[in-house]
């Protein structure tokens, strides 16, 4: 899983610690969902879209996800 | 005070109980096992059990006090991603010490050791306690339980 958090997060120049307060996590648990290496509840993921004013589908890609929307094109 | 003052005392508070929860593990599973092996009674069993006293004392303590403090400091505010591998390492730690007793069971039951009851229970007291703050620490710094 890749997410975009990161660029999401500069396009609002929030901090990771900013993020973390607004979603009420600690600033950790942005640093490993930027990394990719924390599968979030659907609520944190939505909790994270909402705050940078995207969608979850937005913010997160699935490596499968990737390949089918290479195939449909 | 300030508030950043206050979070500090707090976690400089936060951090000394976690000392203390440590040693009091390591000390009571130590003199338990001293204990054990040299047959010493007496004022090593009252130590024993004052150890034992003291690590109730602080657990219940934490248990007690740990949301409220730490609701007061963002950073140690315990998230969902926290709560989860606190969870699975909880659920690991009483793996682990099942697959122990079975191991022990199947010891006995063959009559390759004969550990006793006594050190069972030191055994299972070190394993389950220790065996929790590895699992918590590895899949705290690996970031998530998959």
């Amino acid at each position: 899983m890749r997410t975009r958090i990161k660029e999401y997060r500069a396009r609002y120049n929030l901090t990771q610690e900013d993020l973390a307060n607004l979603v009420g996590v600690r600033r950790e648990t942005i640093v490993f969902l930027e990394k990719g290496k924390y599968n979030p509840s659907l609520k944190l993921a939505h909790d994270v879209a909402k705050a940078l004013k995207t969608t979850i589908d937005e913010l997160f890609i699935f490596d499968d996800e990737e390949g089918s929307i290479v195939e449909e094109r | 005070m300030s508030d950043e003052g206050r979070y500090d005392d707090i976690k400089r508070k936060m951090r000394r109980d976690n000392a203390i929860f440590i040693v009091i593990l390591t000390l009571s599973g130590a003199a338990a096992l001293v204990e054990y092996w040299l047959g010493i009674g007496g004022p090593v069993f009252a130590m024993i059990i004052l150890f034992f006293v003291a690590f109730a004392v602080v657990a219940i303590f934490r248990m007690l006090m740990a949301d409220r403090m730490l609701k007061k400091i963002p950073e140690y505010m315990p998230d969902e991603r926290v709560m989860k591998i606190d969870t699975y390492a909880r659920s690991l730690s009483w793996y682990v010490t099942f697959c122990l007793v079975c191991l022990l069971v199947g010891l006995t039951a063959f009559h390759i050791i004969d550990p006793g009851a006594y050190l069972t229970l030191i055994l299972i007291f070190l394993v389950m306690g220790y065996s929790w703050l590895v699992f918590k620490w590895y899949y705290g710094r690996k970031g998530d339980v998959q």
